[in-house]
């Protein structure tokens, strides 16, 4: 079994690798240069993915949080804090990389608007579940209550997807899926769903890579206490 | 590392509420990006580079932290697995 998760692991970084170079490639030489904003505009193909990922694992961490509360079994938790932590990584680039796109766009590198405003909340929720789980000993009470705010958490992200379409702000409307006068120029569109592609294979490999640490480190865990108890 | 990382937090913030709200003419300006003639295409390449090189050094430490960390328990629980059965 180990065997075959080993080999999983191998085939999907070497998909990962390919993917990724891929990707890179038609960002750069098949993706047309954006009129207005020059090739500054090229963080759209993976700042925009970022945010995906980042909704992506945090709607994960809801579904363990609730699959934990429900059961009681303690792989939802572990899965919910390895996806939370992805998740956090993810909106740091996306915090990152957006003041990096708006400075020579906008002329700023950071406005209150609600868009960013959600997207920063939403960060500061999911670094609390992490310092949650850190200060609190291991054990029923701790998965319970990161559950409680990893549900509640959660709540933020349609906000953060639905601000620009709910009140006008500095932040583009969506340009995919954002109704008539939006769209994308077909050959940025295609390299976009690709770069979509590739960060959720990254987000795939970057989980199991994670809950196999989790996992271990529960082996470790429970070898000291049984080590403790016998000595 | 967690707590590290939350005074981290703290002090992220604090920067971030150090960053004034975006006056009036900033948001005018934003109205006017559409309607901005061509740029260079070459221009701006800093932003760029800066924001490829910090999200691939971001994903790499995440990376090796994590693959480290594993190594390191693999290491242990073979170690703690020996002793037990010398024992």
């Amino acid at each position: 079994m180990k065997e075959r998760g080993g080999f999983v692991d191998s085939l999907l970084l070497a998909l990962l690798g390919v993917v990724m170079l891929l990707n890179l490639y038609l960002i750069f030489y098949h993706a047309p240069v954006e009129r207005t904003m020059g090739l500054v505009q090229k963080i759209f193909y993976f700042h925009v993915p970022s945010a995906w990922i980042a909704f992506l694992a945090f709607f994960v961490v809801f579904v363990g949080s609730a699959g934990y509360l429900i059961t009681g079994r303690e792989g939802y938790d572990r899965t919910a804090h390895s996806s939370a932590g992805i998740g956090v990584l993810f909106c740091s680039l996306v915090l990152l990389t957006g003041p990096l796109w708006a400075k020579p766009v906008w002329g700023i590198w950071w406005t209150w608007d609600p868009r960013l405003t959600s997207t920063l909340v939403l960060w500061f929720l999911y670094v609390g579940y992490l310092l949650l789980r850190s200060y609190l000993p291991e054990g029923p009470r701790r998965a319970t209550l990161s559950a409680i705010l990893g549900i509640v958490g959660f709540l933020d992200v349609p906000i953060v997807y639905l601000s620009i379409r709910w009140w006008r702000n500095q932040h583009p409307s969506p340009v995919v899926g954002g109704g008539s006068g939006s769209g994308l120029d077909p050959r940025m569109k295609a390299v976009f769903f690709f770069s979509l592609f590739a960060f959720t294979l990254l987000y795939v490999v970057l989980l199991r890579l994670r809950t196999r640490h989790a996992r271990s480190e529960e082996a470790a865990r429970s070898v000291l206490e049984e080590r403790k108890r016998t000595l | 590392m967690i707590r590290k990382l939350g005074i981290l937090v703290i002090l992220a913030s604090l920067l971030v509420a150090a960053v004034p709200v975006g006056d009036a003419a900033a948001q005018e300006e934003m109205g006017a990006v559409r309607e901005a003639p061509a740029v260079r295409p070459a221009a701006n390449v800093p932003f760029l580079f800066s924001a490829f090189a910090l999200t691939w050094i971001v994903l790499w430490v995440y990376l090796v932290h994590v693959h480290r960390g594993q190594r390191r328990l693999e290491k242990m629980l073979g170690a703690l697995g020996e002793e037990n059965r010398v024992g």
